[in-house]
């Protein structure tokens, strides 16, 4: 094809810059931030566990009571300037015993959700992009631990290893991974048939490389989101355990040890009660919040 | 349609293997057994129990007679207390739950549905949002705090309803509401999206446009096609109410399976923890079973690989 001198010609000044791009690039996560913060409900979710995680780290620190240490002169106390929350029945502050128990509750929930996390991405991208007789069997083992519920594994373990974190931790960690791989699996199907599989694959990339650098990070939207609902359902477990006095032993306080030393005098003194109950209800809330609001946020396609 | 019945089904009796054998050996891997207490000193005694109840055979002996007698419903006699079979107190606390539970699940089901669908039709905001902030709200209130604030109010303010046991129907009300909220909130979610995508369909329009009236519309052609989705929620529903009962039963003083177990645990009971195990494996693995069976029934769209 012959291309005449005639069909181009010079750009006049003002027409330089009409290509330029005005508006800042922006990458996915932050255009995920920006359409996070125009969700309320979810930034004041946000808002709340950033108060709840630094409460938990240096409220103990800093008070100058203990969660165990007991004032037998000042038992029941109302809130009040000493004592912000007032005490329980032992006359132990009730405000440290909160955050205390906030750091075992939030230190359960967020460390049974990253364990999972690791479990679930690693067990479901194998079984998915492998496919076949593999994937078939650990679709099957995957099957077997799902339809016994969570809870009777914790309960076993507990009745092992005694009643601590670690074997809440360990019976939580069992069989909670499991929704984590079964998600994982279905992104990685997907999108391992899609065009810039094939296209890493053409260009020599190794299989880990494709799985972990290509079809998990693509997956990561929904992911984020599993690990956030994971929370809350680990923090309802403890809660739960120690709801019915086989969690966190004492003197040791969580949120659902708290609501059932309470739950015995609950007449009398319903304020102590309304603590635990408020803190469990409101951390589940934020992070079911913030779990929806990640939702619509890393979704590309609901912009 | 039969493979896939006898696969489900062989599926569900490995599990059920599976749980018997871990829950045994997890049990058995605890140190001492139920008469290395203070009554037992003398070891010519202790032989004569353990003797008596085989636990001087090796474990793997002791593991094959515990399958023998799990086949027949035999969980042995209570550690806890002498002369007593698990299986008597399994026949007496399992029909308590499971009455509890069934009460919840329909209620569950009956209002979630209702509202789900309520959500989806109604043209007006406010119902819309009432809805999701009550499924917001029940799916983040656990259950037992549930419980208690009912109690707190209903029960100790403005004594309306009995707090403790069974005896009449009144006392029903308050455990299946604090049981049931999270399966109507759930259910509610679910009715409602689905509803919502399968009214979009072009199949609906059809129906529409031959002339079909909106009410029948939407019940013959929405509701059986949205309503899937809360079939298949239906097991993993059962399998909540049994295990929300632990907590519920020990609050309302319901003498069921979850306060049994609960007392069970504080006593280490070995056996009783292991029999009750074992019982809820079952219930509930076959309630899952039934409801996928009832999923594939009723969606041709269910297709039966190997």
């Amino acid at each position: 094809m012959e291309l005449s001198k005639d069909l181009f010609r010079k750009l006049e000044d003002n027409e330089k810059n009409s290509e330029f791009i005005a508006v800042q690039s922006r990458t996915y996560l932050q255009d995920a931030w920006i359409r996070f913060r125009r969700n309320k409900l979810a930034l004041a979710g946000l808002v709340f566990i950033t108060i709840m995680i630094l409460g938990a780290i240096f409220v103990p620190i800093l008070s100058r009571y203990t969660y165990e240490g007991q004032d037998i002169a000042n038992r029941h106390a109302l809130p009040s300037a000493a004592h912000w929350f007032g005490t329980d029945k032992f006359g132990r502050d009730i405000f440290v015993r909160i955050f205390y128990g906030a750091r075992i509750s939030l230190s359960i929930g967020f460390l049974a959700a990253f364990i999972n996390l690791c479990i679930g991405i690693v067990y479901g991208g194998i079984s998915g992009f492998v496919g076949g007789r593999v994937d078939l069997f650990m679709m099957r083992v995957v099957d077997i631990l799902y339809s016994v519920p969570e809870m009777l594994y914790v309960i076993l373990i507990m009745v092992v290893l005694g009643s601590n974190m670690t074997s809440i931790l360990i019976g939580i960690c069992i069989s909670s991974w499991v929704g984590m791989a079964r998600l994982v699996r279905t992104q990685v199907l997907s999108l391992k048939q899609q065009e810039f599989s094939l296209a890493a694959q053409v260009m020599g990339a190794s299989n880990t490389r494709i799985l972990f650098k290509h079809l998990i990070v693509n997956s990561i939207g929904p992911i984020i989101v599993s690990v956030t609902m994971m929370v809350p359902s680990a923090i309802f477990t403890e809660a739960f355990l120690s709801m019915v006095g086989i969690g966190i032993s004492i003197p040791m306080s969580s949120w659902g040890t708290m609501a059932n030393e309470a739950r015995e005098l609950y007449q009398n003194y319903p304020i102590e009660i309304i603590w635990p109950i408020a803190c469990i209800c409101l951390t589940m809330l934020s992070l079911n919040f913030i779990g929806d609001g990640l939702g619509d946020s890393l979704d590309p396609n609901k912009k | 349609m039969i493979r896939y019945i006898i696969k489900r089904v062989l599926i569900g009796v490995l599990t059920l293997f599976i749980l018997t054998t871990v829950t045994f050996f997890l049990m058995k891997s605890i140190p001492g057994n139920p008469f290395t207490s203070e009554r037992f000193k003398d070891p010519a005694i202790l032989a004569a129990m353990n003797e008596k109840y085989g636990l001087d055979k090796p474990v793997f002996e002791q593991y094959i007679i515990y399958l023998k007698n799990v086949v027949k419903l035999d969980f042995g006699e209570m550690y806890s207390r002498k002369g007593f079979y698990v299986k008597d107190v399994l026949l007496e606390a399992a029909p308590v739950t499971i009455r509890l539970g069934l009460m919840a699940g329909a209620f569950a089901l009956t209002v979630g549905i209702t509202l789900g669908i309520v959500a989806a039709l109604s043209k007006k905001k406010w119902i819309n949002n009432l809805v999701m902030v009550l499924a917001t709200l029940g799916v983040s209130v656990p259950s037992f705090l549930l419980a208690l604030m009912l109690m707190i109010v209903f029960g100790v303010k403005f004594k309306i309803f009995p707090l403790i046991g069974l005896k009449t129907p009144l006392h029903y009300v308050l455990p299946v509401l604090a049981l049931s909220f999270y399966p109507i909130s759930y259910t509610s979610r679910l009715t409602r999206s689905s509803m919502i995508e399968v009214l979009k369909k072009d199949y609906i329009t059809l129906a529409r446009s031959k002339g079909l009236s909106w009410v029948s519309t939407v019940v013959k052609h929405g509701l059986k096609n949205a309503l899937l989705p809360v079939v298949t929620y239906a097991g993993p529903m059962i399998a909540f109410l049994m295990t929300g009962s632990f907590v519920i039963e020990n609050l309302f003083t319901i003498p069921g399976i979850g306060s049994k177990m609960v007392s069970a645990i504080g006593n280490r009971d070995y056996s009783m923890i292991m029999g009750l195990t074992i019982f809820l494996g079952i219930l509930i693995i076959s309630a899952t079973l039934i409801s996928d069976l009832v999923v594939a029934f009723v969606d041709p769209r269910v297709k039966f690989k190997k």
